[in-house]
């Protein structure tokens, strides 16, 4: 939807911006104040070391696209919110959450493999694991929201309100970042771009319109011992977002 | 001290290109900070205390490259140089700016554990020097199991400075991994402790020349600046507070026990005597 915004490139998963990140802490924690007390590389230096290839990646892609705004989608995003925060303050961050258990039933069965032990990732066939992850990313985003004046730059949205009222949301999020409406939004399965990126797991769906049968599918496709897994890890959690029975 | 036609070629033309940094690593307790204090006496070189940036960078850019494949190409435009470039960026990045803070034309990068990471390293920094110091194992062993180093996360001495084998163990990984990158291409230099320590000059003549740089007698004045990083290098700081000397070369004739050198030589001893060390 993004990307059929005229202004806004926003293409496949790039999975380094967590990457980058997490270096970054991991460089600042253990050798930060060896850096500025011995080699004279200020907090503010550290980071643009790790922010300024990113950046340029991004933008080289936004410039590829004629675009004047350029989005990353990665799930694994949402884990480092708050340090995204710290290495790009102006960048807006969106936060996508969905029912937890639709979650845990689509992620079933994927395809997707560990590559550090070459074994099917544990939460594409544990449903508990599978119900972690969720809690754990859903509690990440929302970390943001101790940050004084966090609605500035952080924003979230709900998959179930974009697939029933999606005009009124995606007006919203434009409205956060600062965009006018297009109505090619609405019609992003039929960008011609949409299968430039390669190995998504979603590429069929959003190849079509929005379709609403993927709203409340763990009813279908979990059985009652899974979803009583599911829940005893993510009920709390559901039933603060309002996720209901 | 072995490196190909090529890469000398390369490196003698290094001159002036102060952002080109240069790897030091090694076992730990081989001289690698002594080494350091040597270099960062040198006009034109800062050696900073131990950062283990580097390696880290490198070994994630290894994954990433091996798991992202060509998906970066095919969808941002950017192949695998560009992820290298944007790999190499942090490394290359803070490293020039320390040398910037030191007003000084070259940097190097002293970690042990960049031995482990040479092959990536040269990979993301094909013009750079990569030095192995190397040291005697026994020697090795005998500087390791004097310390207390403990994993911080369960108390216990880290097994390096438990136990021979550990000890060994340790020694010989960083010795294999620096063996395995050692290909003439690589141009990996090997500077050993024992000649630093005997002949200084001779040892770091070749690094020098081919970063266009002389040998200076003020390196030998290291020990005037040991107090810099003192609350870092504490673990070496004797040996920093005075002139080179011999004295810590054959260690291990004094401070292993006779079971534990009969142990280094049934484990290590075939390792160590394909070095050039003479066994018992």
């Amino acid at each position: 939807m993004l990307d059929s915004h005229p202004e806004v490139a926003c293409g496949s998963e790039l999975r380094l911006v967590h990457v980058f990140a997490n270096l970054w802490r991991n460089v600042r924690d253990t050798r930060g104040a060896v850096l500025e007390e011995y080699c004279g590389v200020s907090a503010t230096e550290l980071k643009s070391c790790f922010a300024a290839p990113l950046e340029e990646i991004l933008d080289r892609y936004r410039l590829s696209q004629g675009k004047t705004r350029v989005a990353e989608k990665t799930p694994a995003n949402v884990t480092v919110f708050p340090l995204l925060h710290e290495l790009f303050p102006s960048s807006p961050l969106i936060h996508i959450i969905r029912d937890g258990r639709d979650v845990v039933a689509s992620l079933q069965g994927m395809p997707w493999i560990d590559e550090r032990n070459g074994r099917p990732m544990d939460i594409v066939n544990d449903v508990a694991a599978a119900a972690h992850t969720w809690v754990d990313c859903v509690r990440a985003g929302q970390s943001m929201r101790g940050i004084p004046g966090y609605a500035n730059y952080y924003c979230e949205i709900r998959y179930e309100a974009l697939i029933q009222e999606p005009a009124s949301v995606l007006r919203g999020l434009l409205g956060f970042l600062g965009l006018p409406w297009s109505d090619s939004m609405l019609e992003f399965h039929r960008n011609p771009r949409i299968f430039g990126g390669t190995e998504e797991s979603s590429a069929r769906q959003v190849a079509m319109p929005l379709y609403r049968s993927a709203v409340g599918r763990w009813r279908r496709d979990l059985n009652a011992e899974q979803i009583s897994a599911v829940m005893s890890v993510a009920g709390p959690l559901l039933a603060e977002l309002g996720y209901g029975h | 001290m072995a490196i190909s036609r090529a890469m000398e070629s390369t490196l003698s033309a290094l001159g002036g290109k102060s952002n080109v940094p240069i790897f030091l690593g090694g076992a730990y307790r081989s001289g690698l900070t002594l080494l350091r204090a040597i270099l960062d006496s040198h006009p034109e070189i800062a050696c900073p205390p131990d950062l283990a940036i580097a390696p880290t960078i490198a070994l994630q850019w290894e994954q990433v490259n091996r798991v992202l494949g060509d998906n970066l190409a095919l969808n941002y435009g950017t192949d695998r140089s560009g992820l290298r470039a944007a790999f190499a960026a942090p490394i290359r990045d803070i490293l020039a700016s320390a040398a910037r803070t030191a007003r000084k034309r070259f940097i190097a990068d002293k970690s042990p554990a960049n031995v482990f990471a040479f092959p990536q390293l040269r990979k993301l920094f094909p013009e750079s020097p990569l030095v192995h110091v190397l040291r005697d194992g026994r020697d090795v062993a005998a500087s390791l199991l004097a310390l207390q180093w403990r994993d911080p996360r369960t108390g216990n001495l880290l097994p390096m400075c438990a136990s021979i084998a550990g000890a060994g163990g340790h020694w010989k990984a960083a010795v294999m991994q620096a063996a395995l990158a050692n290909l003439p291409e690589n141009g990996i230099f090997v500077i050993r402790y024992e000649q630093l320590v005997r002949e200084p000059e001779a040892a770091l003549t070749p690094l020098l020349h081919a970063l266009g740089l002389q040998f200076e007698q003020g390196m030998l004045r290291f020990h005037a600046h040991a107090r810099d990083y003192i609350e870092l290098e504490s673990c070496s700081l004797p040996l920093l507070l005075q002139p080179l000397d011999g004295s810590r070369i054959g260690r291990w004739k004094r401070d292993l026990s006779a079971a534990q050198q009969r142990e280094w030589e049934r484990e290590f001893g075939q390792l160590q005597s394909s070095l050039g060390y003479v066994l018992g």
